[in-house]
C-alpha cells in the first residue's frame, strides 16, 4: 500500500508544533497517538463508513471510528504521519476537520458533566430504595414495629446512604471544605453544613437507637440538588456566552507583500511571511528581524524598563514594544492571536473593575444564614428536634445565593458578546460596569472624530524636489500618527529613502537625518513656521520652514447623532493636538461641549484628564497610539482604529471605527446592565426572604428546598439574558 | 415474614448490579453516541469482511 502524494495547507502546519500537538491528541506513546477531531460535514451513513474505511486506503492510520451524534471522528494514527497530513487528508476527502484547542477545552467540560449525570444517577438509585425501605413506618406497617426489620431497613439505609453522601455530594462537601481550609467563605458551605448535619444526627439516632433518621430525606436533598444542577448546565449551555472573545476578533498585521504592504489577517499568516511594524507599534508576531533596527520595549511581557536592542537577524517576541522606526519581522512560525491577546490582557493591573461584590456579599450571607438557620433550629427544638433539624437544613439550602453569584457574569457575559459582533471589543468583562458609570467622554481629534480614509492632503510652499519628497516620506511612513499616514499617502508615487535615523518627539513631529540633511516634519510651534488655517503638517529642511502640508479631514459620518446622543448621556470634551482651526466647526455640529481644548501635548491630555476625574468618571477614547498616556490615564480608555491591527497597551477596549456610530448604544447597553443587576439582585433576595421565611415557619421541607433552589438561579440567569437581548434588539445591536 | 429480608438483599444485589452495569456503560462511552452503531451495522464491507474471518 501506497500512499497518494498530499499536498498540506500550511493551515494545518500549525498542528505539528510539539506544543500544540500535546494539548489537541488525546492520548499519545511513542508510535501512536488518538485524537477526536470535529468533522461538521458528516452527514449519512456512507460517511461512517467512508470515514472508518480510512485504515485500509492510507498507511499510517491505525483505526478511525466516527461518532454520528457528535460529528466526530476519533482518530489512531502512527507517529509517522503527521497530523497535518491527517487533517488534509480529510479535508481532500471532502471532511474539512474542525481542530482547536479551545474546541477541546470544551469538551473537557463535557465530561464534567457526564460524572454529573454518573452521580444523579447513583444518587437517584439510592434515594429510590432508601424510599422503600422508609415506606413501611411512613404508612405505620406492622413490619416497622418489629425489631429485626426496623434494624436491617435503617442498616440498609446508612450503607444506600454513603454514596449518596460522599459520591454523589462529593462536590458540594469538597467546595465547602476547600473554601473553610482555606479561610474564605463559599456558597457551598451552608448546604454542607445541611448536608453533614442531616447525615450525622440521622447515624446518631439510628445507631443509639433512638429513632429511625432522616436519611430518606437526605438522598431526596441530593438528588434533587443534583437534579437542580443538571438543569442548571442545560440552561446554560442555551445561554452561554463566548468565553473565548479572542476567537471573534478579525486582527490584521501589515504584511509585507514585494513592493506594497497589504493588510492581512493575522491567522491567515504562514511561515515566512514579512510583517511590517511602524514605530511605537506592538509587534504582533513571533519572528526574526529582518530589515530595520530594533529598540523593542518588552515591558508589558517582562516588566523589564529599558528597552533591548535588536540587530537583523535575532528573534523578536510578539508583545514587544518598537521604539526605533519601522522594521520588517519574518515570521518563524504560526502566529496566534491568543499569545498576544494573553499579552493585552495580563497587562499589570492598573485600573480596579472594583466589581467583586459578590465575594463579600456571599462572606456576609454565609454566616448571616448560618445563624438564622441555629436560631431557628434552637426555637424549634423545644418543640420538636424533628422539626428544628428539618428547619435547620431547610434554611441552610433554601437561601443558597447561587443567584447572585450568577447574575454578573451572565449579563456582562451576553453584553460582551453584543459588543464583539459589533466591532467592539473589551478587555474584560468588568469593564462594561465602568463603561456604565461613565459620566464625561472625553475625545480626541485627529483620527477619533475625523476619518484617515478621507483625508486629502494639499502641500503649500516652495517647490518639492524628488530628493526631498523622498527624504519627507521616509520619515512619514516610520510614524503611525495619521496625520503622518496621510503625507505618506500623498507621496505615494515617491520611492522612500531608506533611513533608521530618526526620532520621534511626541505630540512635535518627526525629525531625522536623511542625506545629510536635518528634516523636520511636524507641529507649526515645533519648527517656529508662520501657522495657517486649518490643520497642517510643516516641512523643515536644516531648520529652514520650506512649506506645509494641508490637511483637511472629514468628520465621521454620522458624528453628529452620536455627538448629540452621547450628550444626552454624558458631559462631552475634546482634547486635540492639532490647533483650533476646527473649533467653529465642532461648535456647530455640537454647542454644548463641556470642555474644548486644542494645541495639547499627549501628557498634557492626560492632565486635563486627571483634573476632570476629580469629580467624574472619565471615558477617554482616541488613538491607541499617539494618546495612549490619556487612554490608560482615563476611568475606561478605548482605542479606536480603521484596521485591528493590535492591542493597545493601557486601552481596555478597541473598537473599529466603522462601529463609531453605534457607540452611544454600547453606552446605553452598558448603563442598563446595571439596572438589570439591581433587578436581579432585588428578585432573588424575594426570593431568599420568602424562601428562608417559609423555612424558618417549619412549612418546607429540605426537600422542597433543594428543588426550589436551582430554581431561582435558573430563573435569574434567564431573566438576565432576556434583558440583555431585549435592551441590545432595541438599540439595533443584534 | 423473614423471607422479606432475603428478598430485599437479593432485590438490592441486583439492583446494584444494575447500576454498575450502567455505571460502567457510561464510563465506557457507550451512551456517547446513539446514533452511528445502527448505521455501522448497514456497512456492507464490513460485514463481509467480517463473514470472511
Amino acid at each position: 500500500m501506497k500512499n497518494a502524494p498530499l499536498d498540506v495547507s500550511l493551515k494545518y502546519k500549525q498542528f505539528d508544533l510539539a506544543e500544540n500537538f500535546n494539548q489537541l491528541v488525546d492520548y499519545q506513546n511513542d508510535k501512536l497517538y488518538g485524537i477526536g477531531i470535529s468533522l461538521p460535514s458528516i452527514h449519512c451513513s456512507s460517511c461512517i463508513e467512508l470515514l472508518e474505511d480510512l485504515p485500509s486506503f492510507y498507511e499510517g492510520i491505525l483505526s478511525a471510528k466516527v461518532n454520528f451524534e457528535q460529528r466526530k471522528c476519533i482518530v489512531t494514527a502512527s507517529k509517522e504521519l503527521p497530523l497535518s497530513f491527517v487533517a488534509q487528508l480529510l479535508e481532500d476527502i471532502g471532511y474539512p476537520p474542525q481542530i482547536s484547542i479551545s474546541q477541546k477545552l470544551k469538551e473537557a467540560e463535557k465530561t464534567v458533566n457526564k460524572n454529573n449525570l454518573l452521580k444523579l444517577a447513583v444518587a437517584g438509585f439510592c434515594f429510590g430504595n432508601i424510599m422503600l425501605f422508609s415506606m413501611p413506618h411512613y404508612f405505620g406497617l406492622q413490619v416497622a414495629n418489629d425489631a429485626f426489620f426496623a434494624r436491617l431497613f435503617s442498616v440498609l439505609s446508612v450503607i444506600l446512604s454513603l454514596p449518596v453522601v460522599f459520591y454523589a455530594g462529593r462536590d458540594y462537601l469538597h467546595s465547602a471544605y476547600r473554601a473553610l481550609a482555606a479561610g474564605k467563605s463559599h456558597l457551598n458551605i451552608p448546604i454542607a453544613i445541611g448536608i453533614l448535619s442531616l447525615f450525622g444526627w440521622s447515624l446518631y439516632e439510628i445507631f443509639s437507637g433512638v429513632g429511625t433518621g432522616y436519611l430518606d430525606s437526605l438522598a431526596g436533598l441530593i438528588f434533587f440538588l443534583l437534579i437542580g444542577k443538571w438543569f442548571q448546565h442545560k440552561v446554560y449551555d442555551q445561554v452561554s456566552y463566548t468565553r473565548n472573545v479572542q476567537e471573534f476578533i478579525p486582527l490584521v498585521v501589515r504584511q509585507v507583500n514585494g513592493e506594497e504592504t497589504i493588510w492581512s489577517r493575522i491567522d491567515e499568516l504562514i511561515k515566512g511571511d514579512q510583517v511590517l511594524v511602524k514605530n511605537e507599534e506592538i509587534i504582533p508576531v513571533n519572528g526574526i528581524l529582518s530589515r530595520g533596527s530594533g529598540l523593542i520595549d518588552y515591558a508589558f511581557i517582562t516588566g523589564e524598563a529599558l528597552p533591548e536592542q535588536v540587530s537583523i537577524g535575532e528573534q523578536v517576541y510578539a508583545g514587544g514594544c518598537q521604539k526605533a522606526g519601522e522594521l520588517t519581522v519574518t515570521l518563524l512560525e504560526q502566529p496566534s492571536i491568543d499569545k498576544l491577546w494573553s499579552t493585552w490582557s495580563n497587562q499589570t493591573e492598573k485600573k480596579d473593575f472594583s466589581n467583586r461584590w459578590t465575594d463579600h456579599i456571599s462572606k456576609y450571607f454565609t454566616i448571616a444564614v448560618i445563624t438564622i438557620a441555629t436560631v431557628a433550629a434552637v426555637i424549634w427544638s423545644f418543640s420538636s428536634i424533628e422539626k428544628a433539624l428539618f428547619v435547620f437544613s431547610s434554611v441552610l439550602i433554601v437561601a443558597c445565593p447561587c443567584a447572585l453569584a450568577l447574575s454578573a457574569p451572565f449579563t456582562f457575559g451576553n453584553i460582551l458578546r453584543v459588543f464583539s459582533a459589533n466591532s467592539f471589543f473589551v478587555k474584560e468583562a468588568e469593564a462594561i460596569a465602568t463603561l456604565g458609570d461613565i459620566d464625561h467622554v472625553v475625545l480626541d481629534k485627529t483620527g477619533t472624530i475625523t476619518e484617515n480614509k478621507s483625508m486629502s492632503v494639499s502641500y503649500v510652499g516652495s517647490k518639492l524636489d524628488v530628493a526631498t519628497a523622498r527624504a519627507i516620506k521616509a520619515l512619514a511612513t516610520q510614524s503611525t500618527h495619521p496625520l503622518s499616514n496621510a503625507v505618506a499617502q500623498f507621496l505615494s508615487k515617491y520611492q522612500a529613502i531608506d533611513s533608521t535615523s530618526f526620532e520621534e518627539i511626541a505630540g512635535k513631529g518627526i525629525q531625522g537625518e536623511i542625506g545629510g540633511r536635518i528634516i523636520r516634519l511636524g507641529a507649526s510651534q515645533w519648527l517656529t513656521a508662520t501657522e495657517s488655517k486649518g490643520t497642517a503638517v510643516y516641512v523643515s529642511v536644516d531648520n529652514e520652514v520650506i512649506g506645509h502640508f494641508k490637511i483637511s479631514a472629514s468628520y465621521r459620518s454620522g458624528l453628529q447623532g452620536v455627538l448629540h446622543r452621547l450628550g444626552k448621556l454624558v458631559k462631552l470634551s475634546i482634547l486635540s493636538g492639532d490647533n483650533a482651526g476646527e473649533k467653529e466647526t465642532l461648535k456647530e455640529i455640537f454647542p454644548n461641549f463641556f470642555q474644548l481644548k486644542f494645541n495639547l501635548k499627549p501628557q498634557q491630555k492626560a492632565t486635563e484628564i486627571s483634573k476632570i476625574q476629580y469629580d467624574q468618571k472619565v471615558l477617554m477614547i482616541g488613538d491607541g497610539l499617539n494618546d495612549s498616556s490619556a487612554i490608560e490615564k482615563g476611568d475606561l480608555g478605548i482605542a479606536i482604529t480603521e484596521n485591528l491591527n493590535g492591542f493597545y497597551p493601557g486601552s481596555d477596549a478597541v473598537l473599529l471605527s466603522d462601529s463609531f456610530d453605534k457607540l452611544p448604544a454600547f453606552m446605553e447597553l452598558a448603563r442598563y446592565s446595571k439596572k438589570i443587576l439591581t433587578w436581579s439582585l432585588v428578585f432573588s433576595l424575594c426570593y431568599n426572604v420568602a424562601g428562608v421565611s417559609f423555612a424558618v415557619l417549619g412549612l418546607l421541607t429540605p426537600i422542597i428546598a433543594a428543588i426550589l433552589m436551582p430554581l431561582s438561579s435558573v430563573s435569574v440567569v434567564l431573566l438576565d439574558t432576556l434583558l440583555v437581548r431585549i435592551k441590545s434588539k432595541k438599540l439595533q445591536l443584534i | 415474614m423473614k423471607i422479606i429480608a432475603l428478598l430485599i438483599s437479593l432485590s438490592l444485589v441486583l439492583a446494584v448490579g444494575f447500576l454498575y452495569a450502567f455505571y460502567r456503560a457510561v464510563k465506557s462511552g457507550q451512551f456517547d453516541d446513539l446514533e452511528s452503531p445502527a448505521m455501522r451495522v448497514l456497512d456492507v464491507k464490513k460485514s463481509k469482511s467480517k463473514n470472511q474471518n
